[in-house]
């Protein structure tokens, strides 16, 4: 289990644990917050169990492990297909019964529009994000599990904050707050 | 918008929503296979006609797959592909004849889903999962 | 007649696999339900509304044998106004939602649909 962790300046309330590209995290900690940053075509699927009270958050890359299995092996949370289960196994530790679970995606955008570069198509970036969020979607669904919520799309990254007191996301785009679940 | 366009943009739409398959246009020639599935859905309404889609059976077998939220690599009855088929193409005539905004009702007929013999001989149109199906529309009035 | 406790589902479509999707997204949704019933066409799951307690239908509209349509026309000559009736059709024509208005349909999902929606639909017509 990776779970990383900034020092908080002392200003700070709350412990943020910071989850970079290609990492997940999960904690139990009420005093803390899993925030991503630069979500653009990544996906950050958000895990959340009430009565457990835990939390989970991965940072997803690409969609498919087989595109490049060297790096799969030392970095699953990359992938869709490596990565979620690998979330979903480490909060079964902590607790989270798949039944309770709710899960939130935030991301899979098509950032090539912002930037006025690409048109989209057979493997151009711009398709990144559609296919990130299809391979989650899919996956989830395989696994019996329905997604709650979702702030997906667009063209614009995001970051995203989850609460581990209450489960609660705060998601922003160009330092201003987008919206909250 | 051409109208083969408008039924190609359909089929999209029912690979993404339903069935988490990524639907891209084809940017250069691919053959499509010759183990394909042929499924027709006829329409009447406003006006008539049939929409025949040709898919490799591989990838109806994918979508099958993902539709039905197994494994893939699970076993699939071949019948439950062949109906799981004829429902792609029953998603996607009904998504197209309504994206046409018409007045009127249309009615689609039970899909026709059976192998497609002349598969190798057809032009694809776009690429589901990077596999390539073609897409035939057939106004009659 | 089955008690009017559990809440009854049946799905009605002609596509064996829709069946069994929505079916899974039943059972997935949190919603508490009695037992599933299938149908493959309106005239069947007329059979079934008649010898059990049903709290929910989904139904498609173009099927063989029985339109969605129909069944609906039936259910309502019957006066079985204790069924939600839910349409699940690619038919989300402003005609044929004109058609069904006066059918007592009380939601409308059109396909191609994620599975969630059906996870909302239970939820809105278990509210």
């Amino acid at each position: 289990m990776l779970e990383l962790c900034t020092a908080p300046p002392s200003a700070q309330p709350r412990r943020r644990i910071v989850v970079g590209i290609g990492e997940y995290a999960v904690s139990n900690d009420r005093a803390s917050v899993i925030v991503t940053h630069a979500l653009g075509s990544c996906i950050a699927v958000c895990v959340w169990d009430p009565a457990a009270k835990v939390a989970g958050l991965i940072h997803v890359l690409l969609p498919d492990s087989r595109i490049n299995p060297s790096r799969a092996g030392e970095q699953p949370a990359a992938f869709a297909d490596t990565g979620l289960p690998l979330l979903f196994r480490t909060a079964y530790e902590y607790g989270v019964d798949k039944k309770r679970c709710q899960v939130r995606l935030v991301g899979g955008a098509d950032i090539t529009r912002a930037s006025g570069a690409g048109a989209g198509g057979a493997g151009d970036a711009g398709s990144v994000g559609k296919r990130n969020l299809l391979a989650v979607r899919s996956l989830l669904w395989r696994n019996g599990v329905l997604v709650q919520k979702e702030a997906v799309g667009g063209c614009e990254p995001r970051t995203v904050s989850m609460d581990v007191c209450d489960g609660s996301l705060q998601i922003s785009s160009g330092g201003e707050t987008v919206c909250r679940f | 918008m051409s109208s083969l366009k408008s039924v190609t943009d359909a089929i999209a739409s029912v690979a993404e929503r339903s069935f988490f398959a990524y639907a891209e246009p084809l940017i250069a020639a691919v053959p499509m296979p010759g183990d394909c599935y042929e499924i027709r859905v006829a329409f009447t309404g406003a006006f008539t006609g049939i929409v025949r889609i040709v898919m490799p059976a591989s990838l109806a077998v994918d979508l099958c797959t993902a539709f039905a939220g197994i494994e893939p690599g699970d076993e699939i009855e071949p019948a439950n592909v062949a109906d799981l088929a004829g429902e792609f193409g029953n998603m996607a005539c009904g998504t197209w004849l309504t994206s046409l905004g018409e007045s009127a009702c249309f009615s689609l007929s039970h899909p026709l889903v059976r192998p497609c013999g002349d598969a190798a001989s057809l032009p694809a149109v776009m690429l589901i999962n990077e596999q390539p199906i073609s897409v035939t529309l057939d106004l009659q009035s | 007649m089955e008690a009017t406790s559990p809440f009854n589902i049946l799905i009605v479509d002609d596509s064996t696999m829709m069946r069994a999707m929505i079916k899974r997204a039943v059972k997935l949704s949190g919603v508490e339900v009695g037992t599933i019933h299938e149908a493959g066409n309106g005239q069947e799951a007329l059979e079934i509304l008649e010898q059990h307690r049903i709290g929910a239908l989904f139904t498609d509209i173009n099927m063989p044998v029985m339109t969605g349509t129909e069944l609906l026309r039936q259910v309502a000559a019957r006066g079985w106004t204790h069924i939600i009736s839910v349409i699940v059709s690619t038919d989300g024509s402003s005609a044929r939602r004109e058609e069904v208005r006066d059918l007592d349909v009380r939601l409308y999902v059109e396909k191609p649909f994620a599975p969630e929606a059906i996870r909302d639909v239970l939820a809105e017509v278990c509210h």
